[in-house]
């Protein structure tokens, strides 16, 4: 069931071409800054690294 | 399509699943446009759609993620691997709050805004500024300031499989074959690769930014490999051209297009012919459609091109095609030597500027 709700997303984001737009309304996904100042002060204010992912979408 | 599934199958990682659990570690950041990025900081081969960094608050780099060859922008992407660099990432950044890792020099910041030629191409027509265009328009600069090289800024990550190395691609940098130039220097299948020309590499993605800042007329690269927990040392010997790569699919209006593939002339064909036993004379084995299309040339599959503007040998050119694209500019016309049916004739040449004007 999980894997079949991926592959949907999967699907969807391909359709739609914005992953970040839907994984902002499962819970259950990692959570993802748009904006990489407002990343890095979370980082600066927790301590934990950053994973930062440059996706060219055009 | 296959760096968009990739991208969709990391950002969309359930909490509870391993990739998850690892993410959940960090803090995680998706940038979708290039409009503010730090191309000094992030800098990087711009043709890669896809790329990761693994980096602290201090914006210490501890390793990038991604890269690619000609064949496919998904080639060196996997999920095991990935899993492996946020492993090993957590790793490093304990050991930078303890103060164990060294520091590195923060580069002075850029951005694609200081390059006039990309704002007027992007910012100034509410465009977006598309990585290939940041690469694309460095370059442009570099055109026109003279400081161009096309060996390096042009033919950028080489592909490590010419030198022949061939990895597990799920367990990272662990070597699954070794052939040709890596297997006479002694590397074996079964390393793993840990630093270039001594520079620490933690992934693919680590190692083609490093071999790529290798120098193009250097005639040895050193590896490092770990052999069953110990440091191995090779020096590996370049061939000719390894820093080669078909650069067809890439966006770059700097690239002069001919619409044509040729491969170098035998010592004998040459000899036969009585051309240079050290020219680039080459037969034509593939005219592309746009040829006729854009009216840049006529030649056929099965002519002979022993020289442009007069010349026939090149230090690092070894067919027409390469001297053509490496030593003349996109867009001017060139006049060629061609033997066609065993007759030498002489035929105009009009490469092709790629444009961008959306």
């Amino acid at each position: 069931m999980q894997q079949r709700k991926l592959a949907l997303a999967i699907l969807l984001t391909c359709v739609l071409g914005s992953a970040a737009d839907l994984l902002r309304a499962e819970d259950d996904k990692v959570f993802w800054y748009s904006n990489y100042k407002e990343g890095l002060e979370e980082a600066q204010k927790t301590g934990k690294p950053i994973f930062l992912e440059y996706r060219c979408e055009a | 399509m296959a760096g968009r599934i990739f991208d969709a199958q990391v950002v969309l990682s359930p909490v509870n699943s391993s990739r998850g659990k690892l993410l959940s570690q960090y803090v995680c950041i998706r940038v979708p446009r290039m409009d503010d990025v730090d191309i000094a900081l992030f800098e990087r081969d711009w043709t890669n759609t896809l790329y990761y960094f693994l980096l602290n608050a201090d914006e210490q780099i501890y390793m990038r993620y991604g890269g690619r060859d000609s064949a496919a922008p998904d080639t060196y992407l996997n999920l095991d691997s990935l899993e492996l660099a946020l492993a090993k990432g957590l790793e490093l950044h304990g050991q930078y709050q303890k103060g164990e890792l060294k520091k590195t020099e923060r580069p002075k910041p850029a951005f694609p805004r200081e390059n006039p030629l990309l704002v007027e191409r992007t910012f100034a027509r509410n465009a977006c500024v598309e990585c290939h265009l940041i690469g694309d328009f460095q370059n442009q600069k570099r055109e026109l300031d003279g400081t161009l090289d096309k060996l390096t800024h042009l033919y950028r990550s080489p592909d490590v499989k010419t030198i022949g190395i061939e990895l597990d691609l799920p367990k990272g940098l662990v070597v699954k074959e070794a052939k040709g130039p890596v297997q006479e220097a002694g590397m074996k299948a079964g390393d793993r690769i840990a630093a270039v020309n001594g520079t620490t590499v933690w992934t693919f993605g680590d190692v083609q930014y490093r071999y790529d800042k290798v120098d193009r007329h250097a005639e040895r690269v050193q590896f490092t490999v770990d052999r069953a927990g110990q440091p191995v040392d090779l020096s590996v010997a370049l061939p000719p051209r390894w820093w080669w790569t078909d650069i067809g699919w890439r966006q770059a209006t700097i690239d002069p297009r001919v619409y044509f593939e040729s491969r170098p002339l035998t010592e004998a064909e040459k000899r036969e012919r009585g051309l240079k036993p050290n020219g680039f004379a080459s037969l034509v084995t593939y005219i592309d459609s746009g040829a006729s299309m854009l009216k840049t040339h006529d030649l056929k599959i099965g002519d002979i091109v022993s020289a442009v503007d007069g010349v026939e040998q090149d230090e690092v050119a070894n067919t027409a095609e390469l001297y053509i694209k490496l030593r003349k500019t996109a867009g001017v016309t060139v006049m060629l030597d061609v033997i066609r049916d065993g007759k030498p004739t002489k035929m105009q040449l009009r490469s092709y500027r790629m444009a961008f004007r959306k």
